[in-house]
């Protein structure tokens, strides 16, 4: 009996260990898991999606999956798709879009009016040179999280990198593609990075315990914490009006990405100035117009007076000489909520206003060009 | 590969039930390559140190077992060189070179290059494990270790390597020889060991962490009482943390028939600093008073040599936890208050009576002590020292670090531990089932009240 469990324990075990072991089907597992609650086919599932696919990380909203407090479990609103006018007729205009991810999986390509083509390039993965094509006029945006502005600089991404030769080829991953292993590794180094993976225990985790079976029992767990404490998981932080759960980083000023971090005038011209830099680089491989919107930060928008607020959005917009497609000023007056309560991203119409004032930008831009 | 991490879990449960399924021949094969891989997952290469003093210490037993007179010293004295070398590169050149730095730029001198080399995790406690093998050898207490494997396990076990308790070859090597079978008794009562580690790291030290690691990094923001309330924490996280650590150890060594011995019993329970280190991380206590201080003369000599002796072994000790000043500072006040104890025997101040008063003076004598080890540099230490003792402004400032009940519940935590301890003690015999109900009530409480941030061991970085 006692030899029997122990060899049931040992292949238990060890068919999980190998299983963590396994990145790249961990990461086919997130994949599954982050786009499973935009699927709309609600037909029967298959024996691995059953196993490794109910997981309620991330059909709640990401800072949800991050603390789940059960007061922030909120069924997250679809984004609408967007049909363009004029598509009929080509206008020999490409609009590109470099963003993060307020940005990421949102079907851009027919939300902006007199463009051929859009294409979003996520700043969050390495991606190779743009090559543009010039018997076009290309535009670009160069869309940030108004937490994301700290720290930006354009020496410092991949595709300057690229540019400067400082990425080899055999690294180089292409637009389409996500982050992969570079294909040099010995076997002995990529042996290594199997067996002695850093990511082991949250590949466990994600293994045996983020199944939709297990959300009572942390829901429990993090209601507890939280009554009894005060406390959520350290990534989030609830907001004053405990309406809705803010990512921690946009709050706790010991972080650079704080809303409330003192920021001096010297970091703010620090921030422009590499602005500047980036709209020179674009402008000099092509771009007719390169354009600066920042996305403010949930908490600049609804708790701002939470601690004093570093106004870091307002000074680089006021600061910068690019042109700019602004919507904090819209994103405060605004009556509706725009961002998602249990998430730290905008919500559809939060998305919407933006889209609205891209159109808005470019088409008055086109007609002070036409006149 | 830390123990309060998942990793450990689903290691522990592969590496225990195939050390049972394996013929008894092979089961020394198999702990040794899971305890390769324990201690390679945090660096793989640093592997080759250790059996760089595997092989130096494995050969140097052979040799002096054989030797005869001054060849036996010298080949001792090759293998405390070789292992003391490893310490002084990997851990104390840079410390050196630092200093000597410091001191050579007021002077115009030479410039020393620094290794900026990463420690290699728990090298003081497996070196100085690995020293006593040779040193036991030496003194004909232990037999020179045939079995090249048995040794390198010696060295490497698992469980003990990277944060002992640092073992005698006298007690571990035959137990490395002996065929365990599974003891169903054995194995639950390492299970419960296990769980009550894991409560001492996640429930208790982990939360104590969240209000002393922000107060002690930035102390000039803190006022007296946060400070002082941030020392008196610590005193019980460094405690949880490291007694914790060993629980998991002797508790993980149990359930593969291996016994440990005991690292810790009760320490801020005693009465005076003596008792104090005759409690707290006895291995290395012993470790000290076998090989420095009693070669050293112990107190057979005369009461300042005595004293001179204690000085050295405490300062040692306080730079074995790591090259930094504080942790000379950190010895040297033991040092001094253990030199004051033995002057009141010798003097014969012997005040009767008065337990509780005396129990509350060592434990704040000792959480004095603490301070400097905690703090990040002396200066801080001596700060943070004259902001306790000036007593301003004494109200609680940090409730935005942790809020007030929360201090409340931390408080609770800590006495029910030591009212938890002072039940086990007197609780020799435990049935079974009693030690499985507790663990599952250990276990629950871990889940819902632990701090799951993967936070590494304190003592880990020595």
């Amino acid at each position: 009996m006692k030899k029997v469990a122990g060899i049931l324990v040992l292949v238990f075990s060890t068919l999980i260990l190998l299983t963590a072991m396994n990145q790249s089907f961990i990461n086919r597992i997130k994949n599954d898991r982050y786009f499973d609650h935009l699927n709309d086919n609600h037909g029967p599932r298959s024996l691995y999606q059953r196993i490794f696919v109910q997981s309620d990380r991330w059909a709640y909203g990401d800072l949800y999956g991050l603390c789940y407090l059960p007061q922030y479990r909120f069924r997250l609103d679809p984004f609408k798709k967007y049909h363009s006018v004029n598509r009929a007729n080509p206008q020999k205009r490409v609009l590109y879009i470099i963003g993060d991810s307020f940005l990421a999986d949102k079907t851009l390509t027919s939300a902006f009016d007199g463009f051929d083509n859009v294409i979003f390039l996520d700043r969050r993965f390495p991606f190779g040179p743009i090559r543009l094509d010039s018997t076009k006029q290309n535009f670009l945006i160069m869309e940030f999280a108004e937490r994301n502005l700290n720290g930006y600089d354009i020496n410092k991404t991949d595709e300057i990198r690229w540019a400067k030769n400082d990425i080899k080829a055999k690294h180089y991953t292409p637009v389409e593609q996500k982050v992969n292993t570079p294909a040099s590794l010995s076997v002995f180094n990529r042996l290594g990075k199997i067996i002695f993976n850093k990511d082991l225990s949250r590949n466990l985790e994600l293994v045996l315990f983020d199944d939709r079976l297990f959300t009572p029992i942390k829901e429990l767990k993090a209601s507890l914490n939280y009554h009894l404490f005060g406390r959520v998981a350290k990534e989030v932080a609830v907001s004053t009006d405990k309406k809705r759960l803010l990512l921690n980083i946009t709050v706790d000023t010991g972080d650079i990405h704080s809303a409330f971090r003192y920021k001096s005038n010297r970091q703010i011209d620090s921030i422009t100035t590499n602005l500047t830099k980036a709209q020179n680089y674009y402008q000099a491989i092509g771009f007719k117009k390169v354009f600066l919107s920042i996305v403010p930060n949930p908490v600049s928008v609804y708790d701002e007076n939470r601690m004093p607020y570093n106004h870091l959005l307002e000074r680089v917009e006021q600061q910068t000489d690019l042109p700019i497609i602004s919507i904090y000023k819209i994103f405060k007056t605004d009556r509706h909520n725009l961002y998602f309560l249990s998430d730290a991203h905008w919500n559809p119409l939060g998305f919407d206003i933006w889209v609205q004032e891209v159109n808005k930008t470019f088409k008055s831009d086109h007609e002070k060009i036409t006149k | 590969m830390l123990f309060n991490s998942l990793l450990f879990l689903i290691f522990f449960l592969v590496v225990t039930s195939a050390y049972y399924l394996l013929t008894p021949k092979l089961r020394w094969v198999w702990l040794l390559l899971a305890s390769c891989y324990f201690y390679m997952y945090f660096k793989p290469v640093y592997i080759l140190i250790i059996l760089f003093t595997i092989i130096v210490d494995y050969i140097a037993g052979l040799l002096i077992e054989k030797a005869e007179g001054s060849n036996k010293k010298f080949f001792l004295l090759a293998s405390i060189v070789a292992n003391v070398g490893v310490l002084a590169v990997f851990k104390y050149f840079d410390f050196f070179a630092d200093n000597f730095n410091f001191l050579s730029h007021h002077f115009s001198g030479p410039q020393m290059p620094l290794l900026h080399i990463l420690l290699p995790i728990g090298l003081s406690f497996h070196t100085f494990q690995a020293m006593s093998y040779t040193i036991e050898v030496y003194r004909g207490n232990q037999k020179a270790e045939k079995h090249f494997g048995i040794y390198a396990l010696y060295v490497l076990f698992y469980p003990q390597m990277v944060a002992g308790p640092i073992e005698r070859p006298q007690h571990i090597l035959p137990q490395l020889h002996r065929v365990n079978k599974f003891n169903t008794t054995g194995f639950i009562t390492g299970i419960f060991l296990i769980m009550i580690g894991l409560f001492k790291k996640m429930v208790i030290a982990d939360r104590l962490g969240l209000f002393v690691d922000p107060v002690f990094n930035n102390p000039h923001s803190h006022s007296a009482l946060d400070l002082l309330v941030a020392v008196y924490f610590f005193a019980f996280q460094i405690y949880c943390d490291f007694s914790g650590y060993s629980d998991i150890a002797v508790g993980a060594a149990l359930t593969l028939g291996i016994e440990l011995m005991r690292n810790f019993n009760m320490p801020y329970l005693s009465k005076n600093i003596a008792e104090f280190w005759q409690r707290w991380h006895i291995s290395l206590s012993t470790w000290f008073r076998d090989y420095v201080y009693i070669p050293l003369g112990g107190s057979r000599v005369t009461f300042m040599v005595t004293c001179i002796n204690i000085l050295i072994v405490f300062i040692i000790s306080g730079l074995w936890h790591g090259a930094n000043w504080k942790y000379l500072v950190w010895g040297l006040v033991h040092g001094l208050l253990l030199i004051g104890y033995q002057l009141s025997k010798k003097l014969k101040i012997n005040i009767k009576g008065f337990s509780y008063l005396k129990w509350i003076l060592t434990f704040n004598l000792v959480c004095l002590a603490w301070i400097f080890f905690r703090a990040n540099t002396i200066a801080e230490g001596f700060f943070i020292l004259n902001k306790i003792f000036t007593l301003t402004p004494l109200h609680y400032t940090a409730a935005a670090i942790m809020p007030r009940n929360e201090i409340f519940y931390c408080i609770f935590i800590i006495l029910a531990l030591l009212a938890g301890e002072w039940y086990m003690q007197r609780k020799t015999q435990w049935s079974k089932r009693g030690m499985l109900l507790t663990t599952l009530i250990l276990f629950i409480a871990c889940y819902f009240l632990g701090i799951f941030n993967e936070a590494q061991f304190i003592y880990f970085q020595f």
